[in-house]
C-alpha cells in the first residue's frame, strides 16, 4: 500500500514525465543529444558499463 | 536532423525508395518523453525488385555516391546513423501503409502512428519494448479504439490483456 508521500511523489513524477512528452520534437532531439553526451561520458569512465563495445557517437547536426 | 531528413526525402524523389517512415526510438520519442538513443530507424519499401538478394543495395549505392559512410548496419547520413529496414512482417507493413506525414525541423517527413508503434512493441516484447509500452500508456496521446482494432487485426489482443494484467 502506498504511503501519502509515495503517492505524492508518484503523482508529481507522473506530471513531470507527461509534460516532457508534450515538448516539441525539435526540443526532444536536443535533449537526446545531451543524453548522448552524458551516456558516452559515463561509458568512457566506466569500463564495465554495458554497451561499451558498441561504436556510438553524439550526433553531429546543425542546430536551428 | 534537417539535412538528414532532406537527404532521405531526396531518395523518395529519385524513386530509390517508394515509401518510408521513422520507426524505433526516435518515433517513440515523438510521442513520449525522450531517453537516450544513438540511431534513426527507418522502415522503407523499395521500388525495384532488380536485386532481390540484396534489396537495400540501391540505398547503399546512393549513399556511396554521396560519400555517406556505412558503419555496421548503419549509414551515416549528415552526421546521424540511419538504419534502413524493410517491413519485416504484416504488422510493420500495415504500419508503414498508415504512416502519417508530419513537419519537423521545417521538413515534411513520415512517422509511424502511436497505435502502430504500441502494437509493434507489444508484438516484439523485449524488456525495453515493455518498458516503453508502459510509458506510452501513461504519457502518449493515442486512440484506444484504433489500438484495439490494430491488435485484433494482428491477433495481439490476448497478448495485450496479459501485458496489462502483468505489468499495469
Amino acid at each position: 500500500m502506498k504511503t501519502n508521500f509515495q503517492q505524492q511523489l508518484f503523482e508529481s513524477k507522473s506530471v513531470y514525465h507527461k509534460s516532457q512528452a508534450k515538448k516539441s520534437f525539435e526540443e526532444k532531439i536536443l535533449d537526446i543529444i545531451e543524453l548522448q553526451k552524458l551516456s558516452i561520458e559515463m561509458q568512457n569512465r566506466n569500463p564495465n558499463r554495458p554497451g561499451r563495445n558498441k561504436k556510438r557517437f553524439v550526433w553531429e547536426m546543425e542546430i536551428g | 536532423m534537417k539535412k538528414t531528413l532532406l537527404a532521405i526525402n531526396s531518395m523518395l524523389e529519385k524513386g530509390i525508395i517508394s515509401k518510408y517512415a521513422i520507426a524505433g526510438g526516435i518515433a517513440h520519442f515523438y510521442y513520449i518523453e525522450p531517453s537516450v538513443t544513438f540511431d534513426l530507424d527507418l522502415v522503407v519499401s523499395i521500388n525495384s525488385e532488380a536485386n532481390s538478394l540484396a534489396p537495400l543495395s540501391q540505398i547503399y549505392d546512393w549513399a556511396k555516391e554521396r560519400n555517406y559512410p556505412s558503419e555496421g548496419e548503419h549509414l551515416i547520413i549528415e552526421g546521424i546513423p540511419v538504419q534502413f529496414l524493410l517491413a519485416y512482417n504484416p504488422l510493420v507493413s500495415d504500419g508503414l501503409d498508415h504512416a502519417v506525414q508530419v513537419t519537423v525541423f521545417e521538413v515534411n517527413t513520415f512517422i509511424f502512428e502511436a497505435e502502430y508503434l504500441m502494437a509493434i512493441m507489444l508484438q516484439t516484447g523485449r524488456p525495453s519494448d515493455n518498458e516503453r509500452l508502459i510509458r506510452f500508456l501513461s504519457e502518449a496521446e493515442f486512440d484506444s479504439d484504433k489500438l484495439n482494432s490494430i491488435l485484433e487485426k494482428h491477433n495481439l489482443m490476448n497478448k495485450y490483456f496479459n501485458f496489462r494484467e502483468r505489468r499495469l
